[in-house]
C-alpha cells in the first residue's frame, strides 16, 4: 500500500505539466490500484528468493551467461543518457523473469516493493527543490519555503529512477533465476575473494534464519500480552531485538561448528550443475545486450 | 580418547579426565543430565573442540593439531547435531549433502555418486531439489544424517537424535540406525530418552558434571542405583517393569531384561 501511494505521488509529480490532468489523474489512480492489488498480502508460505530461483524455468540456463549478461545490461543501464533504456530493461527483465521464468507476477511485485519504495522516496527528494520564491511548474508552500517541481528536476528524476529501476530489475532477474550455490561458483571462477563470497552467502542465509527467529519470538511475546499498550510494546521490542542479537550470535557459532565438523576449511563449496550454453541462449543474450547498447547510443 | 580435559571460556570444566575407546560396529548410548558434558564430548571426538589436555587417537594413531590429522578425524567421525537447523546451510537437499564431500576435495563424479547413495539410504530419493528449511522435522533429521553419510565415516555421533521427533519418525530413525549398524558403522547416540537408549545400545557411557561415572554394558548401568542417582537418570519402563515382576517371582530371573515390547511378551511367558 505504501509503495502504491508513493508511486502515485511520484508519477503525478513527474508528469505534471507534461500530460493533461484529465489523463494524469486516472493514470496515477489506476497505477496505484494495480500495484495495491498485485502487491496484496497473501496468506501463503513466504518463499525465499533462493527457492524461487530453484523453481524458475530459467534456472537450467548456464549461470555464467546470466551473470555476465545481467552485469553488462546493468552497466549499460546506469551509463545511459535516456530513461527509455531503463524502462526497456525493466520491461525486458519483467518478461524474462515472470513470463519466461514462470514466476508469479504477484510474487515479483511483492519482492520489488521494498526497493521501489526506497526509489520513490528518493524520487520525491530529487523532484522537489527548496526555493524562496515559487519558480516551478508545481509548488507547495510550507514552513516559510516553497517546495517546487521544475521541468529540469522532472527530467533528472526520470533518468535517475529509470536507471535505478532498470538496474534493480537486472539484479532481480539474476537472483530469481540463479540459485545462490551457482552464483558462488560463478564468482569463484571470476576470481572473487573467498571471504567476500562467504560473507555474501552466509549473510543471505542468516537473514532468513533471523527472520524466522524474530517471528517466533514476536508471536511468543504477543501471546503473553507483550504488545498490549504502547509502553509495553516499546519495551518488548527492545528486549526482542537484544535477545535476537544474542541468539543470532549463538546460532552463528553453532552453524560454524557444524560446518567445521564436516571438514570446512575456507571457501564454501557445493555441487554445481553446470549447464552448457546453447546457441539460442547465447543469441538471445547477445541480442538483448546489443539492442540495449543501440538504444543507449541512439538516445544519447 | 585418553584423559581428555576441556573447559570453556567461563572457566567451568566441561570435561574432566575423560577416557573412552570405541570399537568397530559398537552401539553406544551416551547418557547424563543437562550440562553433564555429552555435547562437549561429541565436539571433542569430532575435532571441532581441541581439549586443553589429553590425547585423541584414531585407529591407533594420535591425532595432532595438524590440518591433515584434524581433517582425517572429522572425516572418520561424523557428528549429527541436535538441531538440524544448526547444520543445514544450503538451499537444496542435494547441495546440503554435497557440502561434506566437496570439502574433502573429491572429484565431481564421486560427489554425485555419494550424494545419490546417501539420499537413497535415507529414503530421500526425489528430495534433491527440495529446500531443506521447508521440510518436516523428521525429513530434516534424515537430511542431516545423509549429510554425514556422504562423507563415509567409520563412526557417527548423534546428539539427541529423537528430540522433537514424533513417534513415527522415532521408529523410522531407529530402523535407519539399525541399517547403519548392520553396515558396520559405529554409532554413539546422546539421549535423555532412556527407553530409546535401552532399545538401541549395547553399551552405555554415563556422564555427570564432566566426568565419566560409568562405562559398561547398558543393562549393568541401569542395574546400578548409585549411577542412576548421580546422573539423574530413570530406568527404562520395560526394564523397571521386568525388575518389578522378578521381585514377585524370585528364582525365575532370566538375566537379560526385555528391551522391546515383543521381547517383554516372551519374557512374561517365561516368568509365568
Amino acid at each position: 500500500m505504501i509503495t502504491a501511494i508513493l508511486t502515485m505521488a511520484v508519477v503525478w509529480c513527474l508528469f505534471y505539466g507534461r500530460i493533461s490532468l484529465a489523463a494524469l489523474t486516472p493514470l496515477c489512480v489506476g497505477l496505484g490500484a494495480a500495484l495495491s492489488w498485485l502487491g496484496r498480502h497473501k496468506h501463503t508460505q513466504f518463499l525465499t528468493i533462493d527457492v524461487l530461483a530453484q523453481t524458475s524455468r530459467l534456472s537450467r540456463v548456464n549461470p555464467s551467461l546470466k551473470f555476465w549478461t545481467a552485469l553488462a545490461l546493468m552497466a549499460l543501464c546506469v551509463s545511459a543518457r535516456s530513461p527509455v533504456v531503463g524502462i526497456f530493461l525493466t520491461a525486458a527483465m519483467l518478461i524474462s523473469t515472470v513470463y519466461i521464468g514462470g514466476l508469479e507476477l504477484h510474487d515479483y511485485v511483492h519482492l520489488l516493493a521494498l526497493p521501489v519504495s526506497f526509489l520513490m522516496i528518493s524520487g520525491l527528494a530529487l523532484l522537489f527543490e527548496v526555493t524562496a520564491q515559487p519558480t516551478g511548474i508545481f509548488c507547495i508552500h510550507a514552513f516559510g519555503f516553497w517546495f517546487c517541481v521544475t521541468t529540469g528536476a522532472q527530467i533528472r528524476t526520470m533518468l535517475v529512477m529509470a536507471r535505478a529501476l532498470g538496474a534493480v530489475s537486472c539484479l532481480y532477474f539474476l537472483s530469481l533465476t540463479t540459485p545462490m550455490s551457482e552464483l558462488i561458483g560463478v564468482l569463484r571462477r571470476a576470481r572473487c575473494p573467498d571471504v567476500v563470497i562467504e560473507l555474501m552467502y552466509l549473510i543471505y542465509r542468516y537473514i532468513f534464519i533471523l527472520l524466522t527467529m524474530y517471528h517466533t519470538m514476536r508471536d511468543s511475546a504477543k501471546s503473553r500480552l507483550g504488545y498490549i499498550d504502547y509502553r509495553t510494546s516499546i519495551r518488548t521490542t527492545g528486549n526482542l531485538y537484544s535477545n535476537l542479537l544474542a541468539r543470532s550470535y549463538r546460532q552463528a557459532n553453532r552453524n560454524f561448528d557444524a560446518m567445521e565438523s564436516r571438514c570446512y576449511d575456507t571457501g564454501i563449496r557445493f555441487l554445481e550443475n553446470r549447464e552448457r550454453i546453447t546457441g539460442i541462449q547465447a543469441a538471445v543474450a547477445i541480442a538483448v545486450t546489443i539492442l540495449t547498447l543501440c538504444l543507449s547510443l541512439l538516445l544519447y | 580418547m585418553e584423559h581428555v580435559c576441556f573447559r570453556y571460556e567461563e572457566k567451568f570444566p566441561a570435561l574432566r579426565d575423560v577416557s573412552a575407546t570405541f570399537y568397530e560396529g559398537e552401539r553406544i548410548a551416551i547418557l547424563g543430565n543437562n550440562g553433564a558434558g555429552k555435547s562437549t564430548f561429541f565436539l571433542c571426538c569430532n575435532g571441532v573442540l581441541h581439549p586443553q589436555s589429553g590425547k585423541i587417537f584414531l585407529k591407533g594413531q594420535e591425532v595432532t593439531d595438524s590440518k591433515k590429522d584434524i581433517t582425517l578425524l572429522r572425516q572418520a567421525v561424523g557428528l549429527v547435531f541436535q538441531e538440524p537447523d544448526s547444520q543445514i546451510i544450503a538451499g537444496t537437499v542435494e547441495n546440503e549433502v554435497s557440502f561434506g564431500p566437496m570439502n574433502l576435495r573429491l572429484d565431481r563424479d564421486e560427489v554425485v555418486r555419494r550424494i545419490a547413495r546417501s539420499l537413497e539410504r535415507m529414503n530421500l530419493d526425489g528430495y534433491q531439489k527440495r529446500a531443506p528449511q521447508y521440510l518436516s522435522g523428521g525429513e530434516k533429521k534424515r537430511v542431516s544424517i545423509a549429510d554425514i553419510l556422504a562423507m563415509q565415516p567409520d563412526m557417527i555421533l548423534l546428539d539427541e537424535p529423537t528430540a522433537s521427533l514424533d513417534p513415527e519418525n522415532v521408529t523410522l530413525l531407529e530402523q535407519t540406525l539399525d541399517d547403519l549398524s548392520l553396515a558396520g558403522i559405529t554409532l554413539a547416540v546422546s539421549t535423555h530418552d532412556v527407553d530409546f537408549a535401552f532399545r538401541f545400545a549395547t553399551r552405555a557411557i554415563v556422564f555427570s558434571r564432566g566426568e565419566v561415572i560409568a562405562d559398561s554394558d547398558i543393562g549393568e548401568v541401569f542395574a546400578s542405583e548409585a549411577v542412576l542417582l548421580k546422573a539423574g537418570l530413570k530406568k527404562p519402563l520395560l526394564y523397571a517393569a521386568a525388575e518389578l515382576l522378578e521381585t514377585r517371582s524370585p528364582g525365575k530371573t532370566t538375566g537379560q531384561k526385555p528391551r522391546r515390547i515383543e521381547e517383554f511378551r516372551d519374557y512374561i511367558e517365561h516368568l509365568y
